[in-house]
């Protein structure tokens, strides 16, 4: 039995000897290109079965060519030789040298092939086809980097030419698809769409927040939450627009409608200032305090606690009686009787908050009512406007009915004092008679209320030309100017059902909704069932006069 | 025939072919199956040894072509994964930086 270590040499890129060893064994050792040839040599140059290795009978080792096998030893041609350390033996391309035998081996041999077939030789026997996709040309790092060059291209650089030039800044935010679309986050709000895809307007500096200059070039009217500037500065000197104002999340988006902001300082006023007189509040179900109603006398304007019924008054000026107005059997009219209804005068303005303002015309003069008849001892109609309008309008008719007939009109006149112009002597018999039957007839008679004096208040004002003066108006339009209420919003329901007006004869008589009533369709941030969800800002505006 | 598996039989190739570990009509297959047939006719003198010898080598070199195929099948199999997870590995880390740049410069 032979034992042999078997050392198969080849050569790396660099030319240096890679060793790889495996042990063969056998009787005898058979050395070709065949396949059950133990040491196996793959060339056309080595015959199928060319020496054989075997142990002499003394023990020694020796190797033996077959027949016309060629074996190169040591430089000489020879059949057979003996194998010691150091043997150089060459079959074909492949040199075998006698190497030391390690412990447990009988003999070690080093397999090399030195002297390959050239290259194009090669190529024509083995045909060598690509193994490996590297052999491919395909490179990991090459399309790794050239992909990641893209996206820093693509996504990085590009983005951020326009703030390095406001020209290139303007060209592409015309294009279909913007250099910095990459890195907007989503749809900008309803109106900064205006905006487009020109960052800098709002993104003024590189590596710096949108601050709030940004903000107020463009929303110069926003007031300010509190009145006094040093309170406000020190209350909300951490607070961005962008706090509350967060854009790039669509059309909903930029308002935050969460309530905690607006609890973190309501809920503890007296923390955050001490002065505070307004009532802590953590959510509308729970703990919102009563409304309060703003009440205006012409001079002052107060905030009055709707429990003190005492003080709420409008003192509008006007004079009108909701009951007269809304009687369900109706109201008298030269048409008939009329069944009014809410609708009738109060229209909802465009905006849906409001009501649109009334007007004699369009509201009071439906059905031919107030018409501003004066009818004695001529007829007429007087104009809705000023008090010198309406009496010109009079002396207008007095004129003429003088000039018409003067020998029986002007009876009822003075005499004429002197041989003054007799057209002075006409107009001034006219102004007489306007200034005595207008005041019969338009504004009062024996106590009575006429035409003018049925909706206004009125007093005497002492002038030849205008005699009566008539109070002016003071109609709130905001009880509540502190909330925002939708009445578009609310139309499922009957006014009367908040405003207890049916049985409302004059006009001081407030009749807003208290909390409770607000409270039966109403609940606070955590609604419960059957109810409508209400955060902070269904009602109310963190910027005054914002809508 | 032989000679033909000799020159023709292809270990790897195009990407295809390094995918599928597949040689179509492979020579040596197909050298290895005509021997057999061949067999039957050659029986006088050294022929059937000769063509023992022979079907017995080609045998052993369509195993060895098989198992070469099949390793290349499967080292194409996992670099092919290499080819898709270091690019989009190196892209990733590159959108990262992107991101991070860009979140910070328009804040």
């Amino acid at each position: 039995m032979i034992s042999c270590l078997l050392i198969q040499v080849s050569r790396n890129p660099q030319g240096l000897p890679v060793r790889k060893e495996s042990t063969i064994s056998g009787e005898s050792i058979q050395i070709g290109r065949s396949a059950p040839c133990k040491i196996n040599l793959l060339d056309h140059r080595v015959h199928l079965l060319h020496a054989t290795i075997k142990r002499s009978e003394d023990g020694t080792l020796y190797i033996e060519g077959e027949k016309d096998a060629t074996l190169n030893i040591n430089g000489f041609i020879e059949h057979s030789a003996a194998l010691s350390p150091g043997t150089h033996v060459e079959i074909g391309p492949y040199l075998i040298v006698v190497e030391p035998a390690p412990d447990g081996h009988d003999i070690a041999l080093s397999v090399e092939m030195t002297q390959p077939l050239p290259e194009q030789d090669m190529a024509k026997t083995c045909r060598a086809a690509p193994v490996t996709l590297a052999n491919l040309g395909l490179s990991k790092r090459k399309l790794g980097f050239g992909l990641a060059a893209c996206i820093i291209f693509i996504f990085l650089l590009l983005p951020m030419l326009p703030s390095i030039s406001s020209a290139l800044d303007k060209w592409q935010a015309t294009l279909p698809v913007t250099l910095t679309d990459s890195w907007s986050p989503g749809p900008l709000a309803g109106g900064h769409r205006v905006i487009g895809a020109k960052c800098s307007t709002c993104h003024q500096r590189p590596f710096q927040p949108v601050s709030d200059d940004a903000c107020s070039a463009c929303h110069k009217q926003v007031a300010k939450h509190l009145a006094k500037k040093d309170l406000h500065a020190s209350i909300f000197k951490k607070v961005r627009c962008t706090s509350c104002h967060l854009d790039h999340i669509g059309r909903a988006g930029l308002i935050l409608h969460d309530s905690s902001g607006c609890v973190s300082c309501h809920g503890d006023l007296k923390r955050k200032n001490p002065n505070a007189t307004r009532a802590n509040t953590h959510d509308f179900g729970s703990d919102h305090p009563p409304f309060h109603i703003t009440v205006q006398d012409g001079k002052n304007i107060t905030r009055v606690p709707q429990a003190e019924k005492g003080k709420l008054v409008e003192k509008s000026q006007l004079k009108y009686s909701h009951q007269v107005h809304l009687d369900k059997k109706g109201v008298s009219s030269p048409l008939g009787r009329t069944v009014m209804v809410c609708q009738d005068c109060h229209k909802i303005d465009e905006a849906g908050t409001h009501f649109a303002p009334m007007t004699l015309r369009e509201t009071c003069q439906q059905s031919r009512c107030h018409t501003l008849y004066f009818t004695e001892p001529v007829e007429g109609k007087a104009p809705h406007g000023s008090e010198r309008e309406a009496m010109d309008k009079v002396r207008e008719f007095y004129t003429k009915r003088l000039t018409d007939s003067p020998a029986k009109n002007m009876a009822g006149c003075a005499p004429a004092s002197g041989a003054g112009n007799a057209a002075k002597h006409t107009l001034e018999c006219a102004n007489n008679l306007a200034r005595k039957y207008a005041a019969t007839t338009l504004f009062k008679e024996k106590g009575e209320d006429l035409e003018c004096g049925v909706c206004h208040e009125f007093e005497p004002s002492g002038d030849n030309q205008a005699p009566w003066k008539v109070a002016p108006l003071q109609i709130t339009r905001d009880w509540q100017p502190g909330a925002v209420f939708a009445h578009s919003k609310h139309d499922t329901i009957n006014c009367t059902e908040c405003h207890d007006k049916l049985n409302s004869k004059v006009s001081a008589d407030i009749a807003m909704p208290t909390i409770e009533k607000c409270r039966e369709c109403h609940d606070g941030s955590k609604s419960a069932k059957g109810k409508i969800r209400s955060t902070c800002d269904s009602c109310h505006r963190f910027h005054p006069g914002a809508k | 025939m032989v000679l033909r598996a000799r020159h023709e039989t292809r270990i790897g190739g195009n990407i295809f072919q390094q995918l599928s570990g597949h040689q179509h009509h492979c020579p040596t297959t197909f050298a290895t199956r005509q021997i057999q047939n061949l067999g039957k006719k050659y029986i006088n003198g050294d022929h059937p040894k000769l063509m023992r010898d022979l079907y017995s080598v080609l045998l052993h070199k369509e195993k060895l072509v098989l198992k070469a195929r099949y390793s290349i099948m499967l080292k194409a199999r996992l670099d092919g994964w290499l080819y898709l997870h270091v690019p989009l590995s190196i892209a990733l880390l590159a959108a990262l930086i992107a991101h991070i740049v860009a979140v910070f410069f328009y804040w």
